[in-house]
């Protein structure tokens, strides 16, 4: 766990000591804006949720997560310090889950600074507290599956863009496309695509809900693709 | 090369053992998601339980005595039409969460009829075997098969004589041309081509998946009614008229004396079959298959108990959402999902055998209830009605039963059979008539012993409604002041005071003089209407579900505890107008009237009453009894309870009703008297989405879009910029 610990230290503070990662608050926060303005979240009379924002927002994330999470492993390839690391007293899995956490912070930082957005509607208004924390935490969860799918894709090449490609072109399919694929799916298919859809299980949570069936299809897929980057990081030693 | 081999091997050995760890870890993770979606349950974190059944749907779905069987039948038939979808799935996680508090005793199901063809087929098998239409189609079917067998016989007389009188006509030209003999002809092959056709309509109804006996018996009502008059026709031109043609040869009388003889047991057996039919009422069963045909434009829910079933309407479950619903709160833009209301009204309506009479109490005036046609007149073009005619209906609905008590021609009160209780609805006595209104009354008003039958009724009840209303006072036109007759009784029995005096209205600035105040409502027939948001609700158990529902009341006068309430008596508010500097209750209206016409507006008097006010309270003694009191005896009127609006959806219109809650209301109030707090509607769930009511357009709402797309951006890229000058250093 201490190897876990410093790992995540260590790239978390290569993270907010390098402008990229305000660089990337600041994208993200543009984004979110643009979305909060542009769907009438702001407007006078408008009813005092983020719920339509949160709606949106995986649409940004499916771009934005992979860039998070396509350095943490690529970057140590291309370098050259995989091998240090390699022969170092870390574990494979220990490698891995750091450099997860690392970035799993980094973006739940990233999402925290939207709270802004939540205080100033108190201000304005009463929002839902507990359907604001519901979202958040679907919100939370939905950024460790892709976070987790952007370390696997890391894990493949020393190439970043590659990386982000890997992770980002699924993640786009499964967002923009899930839902309209899972109506259009027949019988046996139309369930499996319903299980798989991300907009509809992140919907439960902007509803207010928290839903198991969503919590244990965010974190199970999460584990699972922690598990293929442990195995490719660990491929590199009998290859 | 036995270190190649070996390291060969290794990359062998390896890459099998990561193969299998990933098919295992693909197989646990495949597993995991299907069990998580098979068992799956979720906790609602909305401060309003939004996402969650209302305590007294778990109550009431607690209490069942039986099961209860939800299918809902619902398709996609285009994954182009996301609200399809959407609806669907509100329907199923509302179905989910009656399963989930059903306790084993309710089962739940979505069906999509496009892809389950075999389960509608399920369902109808299914119904058909209830108890309560089991048999309820055999008299139809006796019926029909008397009908079948008249059909027989009444074709082959009609086919042959009509064949009989075209051979007669070609031999005879007087008869060819009378134009009675014509018109019997065409009537006599009319009615052979109808019988016909009914004979086939009612075979094909009564061989559907679900015989459809009582259309097949309208239908079959129909041609005997149309029998009766062309036979009877006929035979009174065969015995008749036909006397009257002396050119006619005998070989013709003789023909039609035989006819209009045989003609004779037809039309009895016809009026005897017309008068068996009319006793036949419609099938339950009919109308639930056509209810449940209409899925593809109406999906329904249908609710089943082991005896009977009810078919809950698309509308009900979808109502057309008011023009103030915040949008995108809901699955569906342009209606409301009232889902729980409607299964859970459909479920109490078939599960509670008792029922609960209800009286109408006035003091002469018309009826309320049902329509006078004793002074009908029909040149008017116009039927009478009567002003909680759809009420009826709706409490009817709701397990009621109703009737009407007129004090001032009946001195006891009305005995309501079936119900087990009564509750006593209370309107002011119509003022004494005033043929002159410069005169006195010609008559006196109420009596104290007419007012004593009333208190002695409702003090045997224990459960009443007031409703009170604005008395006008004297002016010019009418020098006569009125009072509210139940005044003294409601002080000093309950302790609520009713401030007749004083009418409530809305207000809006004078765009001439922004001091001055003018009417709010620019239609004169709503300056006195006074509606949501300005009436609220407390968190008493009759209004608080109501807390988003639509409702308004008109001439209303403010209610008050009274001052020397009496002890054992506990008052609370259940509706109030809010508390506003725009609205509030006029006691001088002619003050009101000329400030309008002198100073283009007016302002509140110091004898006025400023708001908020109690409109509704409701009243309980220790020892026993409710009464609540509205200020408002008109929103439970058909004219505003039922009023429609129009409204744009898609490229049309759609009508929608613009106070859904008053009806609510009235409902809620009967159940909170009766002691039925579980059966108390909850109205629909709109979502109670609280509003950004203090972010005003201008300057806040421009410094919202700016510090959100500009600033808050902005801020962190100024701190990467410092982090970078930073490490520079």
């Amino acid at each position: 766990m201490r190897n876990t610990t410093a790992i995540m230290n260590r790239e978390l503070l290569s993270l907010f000591c390098s402008p990229v990662a305000y660089i990337v608050i600041a994208g993200f926060l543009l984004v979110t804006g643009v979305l909060a303005v542009f769907t009438g979240s702001f407007k006078p009379g408008a009813p005092a949720t983020l719920r339509m924002v949160f709606e949106f927002t995986p649409y940004a994330l499916a771009f934005i997560v992979p860039a998070i999470a396509m350095r943490t492993i690529s970057e140590e390839y291309r370098s050259g310090t995989i091998e240090a690391l390699m022969t170092a007293p870390v574990s494979d899995a220990q490698l891995v889950l750091g450099k997860f956490l690392a970035s799993l912070v980094f973006y739940v930082i990233m999402i925290a600074t939207t709270l802004v957005y939540l205080m100033l509607m108190m201000v304005y208004g009463a929002p839902d507290l507990g359907a604001s924390l519901a979202a958040y935490i679907g919100l939370i969860l939905v950024g460790t599956m892709f976070v987790a799918l952007g370390v696997l894709a890391s894990s493949l090449t020393k190439n970043q863009i590659v990386a982000w490609m890997i992770a980002a072109v699924p993640l786009l399919v499964f967002v923009w496309f899930s839902g309209w694929i899972s109506r259009a799916a027949e019988g046996w298919w139309r369930e499996v695509f319903r299980i798989v859809n991300i907009s509809l299980h992140l919907d439960q949570f902007n509803r207010g809900l928290i839903d198991t069936e969503g919590v244990v299809f965010f974190l199970c897929t999460a584990a699972f693709f922690l598990f293929l980057a442990v195995k490719v990081v660990e491929s590199r030693r009998w290859r | 090369m036995a270190v190649g081999t070996q390291a060969t091997k290794r990359h062998w050995l390896y890459g099998i053992n990561v193969i299998i760890s990933v098919v295992v870890a693909t197989a646990v993770l495949g597993f995991a998601l299907v069990l998580g979606a098979k068992f799956h349950t979720s906790v609602d974190l909305t401060s309003t339980g939004l996402n969650s059944l209302s305590q007294r749907t778990r109550a009431l779905l607690a209490g069942l005595d039986g099961d209860i069987t939800l299918t809902a039948l619902y398709s996609v038939p285009s994954e182009y039409v996301e609200v399809d979808q959407r609806r669907q799935d509100a329907v199923r996680d509302l179905l989910d969460l009656y399963e989930g508090a059903g306790r084993g005793k309710v089962t739940a199901s979505v069906v999509d009829p496009l892809k389950d063809r075999g389960k509608i087929e399920e369902i109808l098998n299914r119904l058909r075997a209830k108890p309560a239409y089991a048999d309820e189609a055999a008299p139809h079917r006796e019926f029909l098969k008397k009908f079948g067998e008249f059909c027989e016989r009444l074709q082959a007389a009609v086919t042959a004589d009509f064949e009989q009188c075209v051979k007669l006509a070609d031999t005879d030209p007087s008869l060819k041309r009378s134009r009675e003999f014509q018109i019997v002809a065409t009537n006599l092959r009319r009615l052979g081509n109808e019988t016909q056709t009914v004979v086939q309509e009612v075979a094909e109804n009564e061989s559907r998946d679900v015989p459809a006996y009582g259309r097949a018996a309208d239908a079959a009502k129909d041609l005997l009614s149309l029998t009766n008059t062309y036979l009877a026709d006929a035979r009174g031109w065969m015995t008749g008229k036909i006397g009257q043609m002396p050119a006619v040869s005998d070989e013709t009388h003789a023909f039609f004396d035989a006819t209009a003889e045989k003609y004779k047991p037809l039309v009895d057996e016809a009026l005897a079959l017309q008068e068996e039919g009319g006793k036949l009422g419609s099938l339950k069963l009919d109308d639930m298959y056509t209810a449940l045909k209409g899925w593809p434009d109406r999906p329904p829910i249908l609710v089943e108990t082991a005896d009977e079933a009810f078919v809950v309407p698309f509308d009900d479950v979808w109502t057309y959402r008011d023009r103030n619903t915040p949008p995108g709160a809901g699955p569906d833009p342009s209606r409301d999902f009232a889902g729980e209301q409607a299964v859970s009204s459909a479920i109490l309506r078939m599960t509670q055998k008792e029922k609960t009479g209800v009286v109408f109490v006035r003091y002469g005036g018309d009826p309320l209830l049902t329509p006078d046609f004793n002074n009908f007149n029909p040149s008017m073009g116009r039927l009478p009605t009567a002003p909680c005619q759809e009420l009826n209906g709706l409490l009817d609905k709701a397990n009621f039963v109703t009737a009407e008590w007129d004090v001032k021609t009946a001195k006891e009160p009305p005995i309501v059979e079936d119900a087990v209780r009564t509750i006593y609805v209370v309107f002011p006595p119509e003022p004494p008539a005033q043929p002159n209104p410069m005169q006195p009354p010609t008559e006196p008003g109420m009596s104290e012993a007419d007012k004593q039958l009333v208190y002695d009724a409702v003090a045997k009840s224990g459960m009443a409604i007031f409703m009170a209303r604005w008395q006008p006072p004297a002016s010019p036109m009418m020098p006569m002041s009125r009072t509210y007759d139940y005044l003294d009784y409601l002080r000093q029995t309950w302790g609520i005071d009713v401030r007749y005096q004083y009418v409530t209205m809305e207000f809006t600035s004078s765009p001439e003089a922004p001091n001055l105040w003018i009417p709010a409502h620019q239609d004169p027939r709503e300056v006195l209407v006074v509606s949501t948001p300005t009436i609220e609700f407390t968190d008493h158990p009759i209004g608080a579900p109501l807390a988003s529902s639509q409702v308004a009341m008109v001439l209303v006068t403010p209610l008050a505890e009274f001052a020397d309430a009496p002890e054992g008596v506990s008052i609370a508010t259940i509706a109030k107008v809010r508390e506003s500097e725009r609205v509030w209750a006029f006691e001088d209206v002619q003050r009101f009237e000329r400030d309008l016409r002198e100073k283009s507006g007016t302002t509140p008097d110091t004898d006025d009453i400023r708001s908020p006010y109690p409109v509704a309270m409701a009243a309980e003694k220790a020892e026993g009894g409710k009464l609540v009191v509205f200020g408002s005896d008109r929103f439970i009127s058909d004219d505003l309870a039922q009023q429609a609006g129009l409204m744009v959806v898609g490229g049309g219109f759609a009508t929608y009703q613009r106070y859904p809650g008053n009806t609510d209301l009235f409902i809620n109030t009967l159940h909170w008297l009766t002691g039925d707090a579980d059966r108390i509607a909850v109205g629909p769930r709109k979502g109670g989405v609280p509003m950004l009511d203090k972010l005003k357009p201008g300057a806040a709402e421009t410094f919202c879009k700016v510090f959100i797309i500009g600033v808050w951006p902005a801020v962190a890229l100024l701190a990467g910029g410092a982090v970078w000058l930073f490490r520079r250093r």
